[in-house]
């Protein structure tokens, strides 16, 4: 258990042994946050997918503090990443705190839920993520946003160094992006914890990521600050569509005259 | 029924009505006995008429015993299908186990000189048949399982065998004699009456087996409630969790099943009404409380055909637990309709 909590090492992800991009090193830093960005089909949800361990690379290695993390039993990589799915679950019958609890899955005996300290741990996510409030709410009953705090609420309690959101924010109005992706930075930068995030986004992950990682439409790829994606022209040329420009003032696709 | 019960309530409710339907069950039947009777007869052999006796414990005891086990395997395996496939229509029959069991059943039946072959009992034989019929499913399908690898595909397939099996019992059913054909038809109404005492153990033991491996992975289960990948991403695994739990509700379905015949509904309905009542879908609360919900409708239905004369058990609890599904998806509003989603 040494190295950074998240490291690939020529990683090629894709479907069924055919890659889909080029090889990938990455080295996000812990307590900062990695918005995984590019068109549909560029292999963000992928590549997500492939550093969860719920699809095998094609080719490289992907490390969690120097441990290859395909090779790793289910228990022992669920400690080390935490993962927030794009589509809100359906639970059935259950309160918030239930669904909080489960993260505690990982560290607790297979046949029994009890394990000590679990309810600590529990109760600082949901104070986290500001639920405490919904926590004996029925999770169906929830708004969407509400629903993605609880969720990542789970997702803290898990108490895993590395932290996977697949499109966070894609069905929550303008507010509660903002609110959500605040949350995200503030936790991270405070827990010391490695936090990629897929978005179609543009504008709130360049606002709020530390990092951005544009999957580019000719396999190539970007890794660095927001202001730097958009000032060489990285995000233009990842979105290019004809009769769109980028505004790289105001961060934003404009129809062109 | 639809207000919320706290845990603790329902579980005296559960025990109350467990007790009171055992007694009653116990005292009904061609010989009515009074409750001092069932009492004495149980608990002081030596005092009590030993007519009593010998109704009660040779044919009364067996039978309200094999109820209450069925109820308790095709309750729980109901409740574990319909997590494991998230699917609310999901029961102990989904994957064609039962119709594994009737095929196996069907062979011995319907098959002249098949069981006489065999050299022992035709009713021993039925037992092994309908077991062996349902565990050669299992195998199947978890096979199937290991090279598929998703669930609905998994389901698809048991429907698929399922009608399978009921093809290949037409065609035996075609070519049967008419004797042969009243056998099976009556082992395909089920019946609670069929186990004799010295069988019990044999009916109880692959429930029992089964049962513990289903509640010795309820953390697993409701890690499921929220999808197989996130239930993985929690340190699951999900196949080999899968395998164990297709396992589980073999043995208890498929025991059941073999002595009792196929029974509709008490494992798709009982854990509805679990949820309903507790308003949870917990494993912790599901289970514990399908098993024992699961015997008391066991019990209900035995009792009600007993005090019917010719009514067949399967007609029983069709009749109850087809307009229990409806009730409960009707009444509650969302989380009925959740309750497995």
């Amino acid at each position: 258990m040494s190295g950074p909590q998240l490291h690939t090492e020529a990683l090629v992800v894709g479907h069924g042994g055919r890659p889909l991009r080029a090889a990938l090193d990455l080295r996000p830093d812990p307590g900062t946050v990695t918005a995984l960005l590019g068109n549909n089909g560029s292999g963000k949800t992928t590549l997500l997918r492939t550093l969860a361990g719920m699809l095998a690379p094609v080719a490289g290695r992907v490390l969690l503090e120097g441990d290859d993390l395909h090779g790793m039993a289910e228990r022992a990589r669920a400690r080390r990443v935490a993962v927030v799915l794009a589509q809100r679950p359906r639970t059935g019958l259950m309160r918030a705190e239930h669904v909080v609890r489960l993260g505690r899955l990982p560290w607790g005996a297979r046949w029994s839920r009890t394990e000590a300290g679990q309810d600590d741990k529990v109760r600082w996510a949901l104070a986290q993520t500001r639920t405490a409030h919904l926590a004996h709410r029925m999770f169906h009953e929830l708004s969407d946003g509400e629903a993605q705090r609880v969720l990542i609420a789970r997702a803290l309690a898990q108490d895993a160094p590395v932290m996977l959101l697949d499109e966070p924010t894609a069905f929550l109005d303008v507010s509660q992006r903002a609110v959500l992706m605040r949350l995200l930075a503030t936790t991270a930068r405070q827990q010391g914890l490695t936090v990629l995030l897929a978005t179609h986004d543009l504008q709130q992950a360049l606002d709020t990521a530390d990092r951005a990682l544009v999957l580019g439409p000719d396999g190539t790829h970007f890794h660095g600050t927001p202001d730097e994606a958009v000032r060489n022209g990285t995000i233009a040329a990842a979105f290019a569509v004809d009769g769109l420009r980028f505004d790289p003032m105001q961060r934003v696709f404009r129809a062109t005259e | 029924m639809f207000a919320r019960m706290r845990p603790a309530a329902a579980l005296v409710a559960a025990l109350l009505a467990l007790l009171s339907l055992l007694m009653l069950h116990l005292g009904t039947g061609p010989v009515e006995l009074s409750g001092r009777d069932v009492l004495g007869a149980l608990f002081a052999p030596g005092d009590t008429d030993p007519a009593a006796v010998a109704v009660l414990r040779g044919v009364r005891l067996p039978s309200a015993l094999s109820a209450m086990l069925a109820g308790v395997a095709l309750a729980c395996s109901g409740a574990v299908m319909q997590t494991l496939f998230a699917n609310p229509l999901a029961g102990p029959g989904v994957l064609g186990v039962t119709s594994g069991a009737g095929l196996g059943a069907a062979l011995v039946l319907l098959v002249p000189g098949m069981a006489r072959a065999v050299g022992v009992g035709t009713d021993a034989v039925l037992v092994l048949a309908a077991f062996a019929g349902a565990l050669a499913v299992l195998g199947a399908i978890v096979a199937a399982d290991h090279r598929l690898g998703d669930a609905p595909t998994l389901l698809i397939l048991g429907l698929m065998v399922g009608h399978l099996s009921g093809a290949l019992i037409s065609v035996l059913e075609a070519a049967a004699g008419e004797r042969a054909l009243r056998g099976f038809v009556l082992w395909g109404m089920g019946s609670f009456a069929a186990v004799g005492m010295d069988r019990i153990p044999w009916l109880g033991l692959p429930i029992a087996a089964g049962l513990a491996l289903a509640l010795t992975r309820m953390p697993a289960l409701d890690a499921l409630l929220l999808g197989e990948d996130y239930a993985r991403s929690m340190g699951v695994g999900v196949r080999r969790t899968r395998t164990r739990l297709l396992v589980a509700t073999g043995l208890m379905a498929g025991a059941t099943t073999a002595f009792c015949g196929p029974i509709a509904f008490i494992g798709l309905a009982t854990p509805h009404l679990v949820r309903a009542a507790l308003r949870t879908a917990h494993h912790h609360l599901v289970l514990p409380g399908s098993a024992l919900l699961g015997a008391v409708l066991a019990l209900a239905c035995d009792i009600l055909v007993r005090r019917i004369d010719g009514l067949p058990l399967n007609a029983v609890t069709s009749l109850i637990g087809a307009p229990v599904v409806v009730w409960v998806l009707w009444s509650g509003r969302r989380w009925a309709r959740m309750t497995s989603g």
